[in-house]
């Protein structure tokens, strides 16, 4: 008896759950945009040392990372070109000559883990796709110190 | 006395695991005195091994050492033994243990297992564990070897900075490393100051006024300027301020120009991140608004309050002087 107690109420609240769920199509739209855009900003700035093994993050410590971002241009569904917009960032990220803004055709090699969002054409890589994030290795002057961007796309 | 008989029992299962411990201990470390930047420096360090379970084992000695003097590739290690009963050695090489090879109770390569069992022994800057080993192969018995010393020489090279740090030292066996029955916990260290380079100190060993985050960096890097309200007995008149905030002047190309920043505003104002510790993250050529080939030398810094009534200058009364200590 004291079983049916508690199982009557878990029941009503499962129903309740049930009943806001909508019912979601697995049919995509005639009129789903094939041609979009999809912005991506800093999440995180990851400085490693040799006594922070694992990371500090220091996004929030500096203004100027909060202007960096890019754009990922989408043609047919698939990604054909990139915006990169370096900001008031003293520095570049890239192990290549970049100006403060990329505007260039790109192409994802998801034949290579992780995925490498590459300048289409070059052995440039931009960024790396990894678990639904874009990250951006890098390192400045210290041999013992390195940085990470991760990019996460603005909703 | 069949109750004594009992009791003989457990005396001796009380008392049998104190008694098979190896006593191993570090003795002492003779450190130079007056040891120079750039310049070959000699130590000592007595060991001193009582075997209590038999075993065949190589030594393993670890110095702990900072990681710009990289000592792997250029300290050179011997040791003579006095004691063993089967033929002491004399001046022989210790050579570096292979990365390959780990301690045996933590399966980690040594230097992490030798990290994780003693930490950085207090200091707060880069340092590693280098962890070497003895050629001979030393066959324990405890019937035989009552007692057997070491003399470690160790010979290395001092990086260009001035430094003060806790240099470690640890040995053991080899064949069971960190086991309970065949180990004694006897990493120590001794506080080694080298002078005689142009940098201000950089000192691993205490808390100071200012420090930076990371210890090591490039002028080219991004890096904090931290401030401690109060460190040790210092106790400076920003103590308990609302805000605090940086005033900076980096000297650059060769000492022929220079940068300040002297403003009260969101630039130069100071995050507190602790009860007494107040920080400033920056890019160096970004906070002096230097073109991009400056080659910046040194930069002085000292905090003030917001109305710049109060001043923190170093104790010695001039700026704080920073300067780049990356290697």
């Amino acid at each position: 008896m004291k079983n049916y107690k508690l199982f009557i109420p878990i029941l009503l609240i499962a129903f309740l759950f049930f009943g806001c769920e909508e019912e979601i199509s697995n049919q995509m739209s005639a009129d789903f945009p094939q041609d979009y855009d999809i912005e991506y900003e800093i999440r995180q700035v990851m400085q490693y040392d040799p006594m922070n093994i694992n990371g500090l993050d220091i996004s929030e410590k500096l203004d100027f990372f909060s202007t960096v971002g890019f754009t990922l241009h989408y043609n047919d569904g698939e990604i054909t070109s990139l915006t990169y917009s370096n900001g008031d960032v003293p520095f570049s990220p890239f192990g290549f000559d970049a100006g403060s803004q990329i505007d260039a055709e790109c192409e994802l090699d998801y034949d290579v883990m992780p995925n490498e969002l590459r300048i289409k054409g070059t052995d440039n890589v931009v960024a790396y796709y990894q678990n639904g994030e874009f990250i951006m290795p890098f390192q400045l002057d210290c041999g013992s110190l390195s940085y990470k961007y991760t990019f996460v796309n603005i909703d | 006395m069949k109750n004594y008989s009992k009791y003989k029992n457990w005396l001796i299962i009380l008392i049998l695991p104190l008694a098979i411990v190896m006593c191993m201990t570090i003795e002492s470390i003779t450190h130079p005195e007056d040891p120079q930047v750039n310049s070959e420096i000699e130590i000592g360090v007595k060991v001193k091994l009582e075997p209590e379970n038999d075993d065949n084992t190589k030594m393993v000695f670890a110095v702990l050492a900072p990681q710009s003097w990289n000592i792997a590739e250029n300290a050179e290690l011997t040791f003579t033994t006095t004691g063993y009963t089967k033929g002491d050695v004399v001046n022989e090489p210790l050579t570096l243990v292979s990365e390959s090879d780990v301690e045996p109770t933590t399966a980690l390569p040594w230097s992490a297992a030798i990290q994780s069992e003693f930490g950085l022994l207090g200091n707060l800057g880069p340092v590693e564990w280098v962890v070497f080993e003895s050629q001979t192969t030393f066959i324990i018995t405890d019937e035989d070897e009552t007692l057997i010393n070491a003399d470690v020489d160790i010979k290395l090279t001092t990086g260009s900075q001035n430094i003060k740090l806790f240099m470690g030292y640890f040995f053991c066996g080899k064949n069971r490393g960190f086991h309970e029955e065949y180990f004694t916990e006897n990493a120590k260290s001794k506080v080694l100051t080298v002078t005689g380079g142009s940098n201000a100190m950089i000192d691993y060993t205490s808390v100071s006024l200012v420090s930076t985050l990371p210890a090591s960096y490039g002028w080219g890097d991004i890096f904090s300027i931290n401030f401690q309200t109060e460190a040790g007995p210092v106790e400076t008149e920003l103590k308990g301020a609302d805000k605090v905030y940086m005033y900076g002047k980096a000297i650059y190309a060769n000492g022929t120009d220079s940068a300040i920043v002297d403003v009260i505003s969101d630039k130069t104002l100071m995050e507190k991140v602790g009860e007494t510790t107040w920080q400033k993250y920056i890019y160096p050529k970004d906070f002096f608004d230097l073109p991009d080939d400056a080659v910046i030398d040194e930069a002085y810094f000292y905090f003030t309050n917001e109305d710049k009534s109060i001043i923190v200058k170093d104790p010695s009364g001039g700026d704080f002087l920073i300067t780049e200590t990356c290697n």
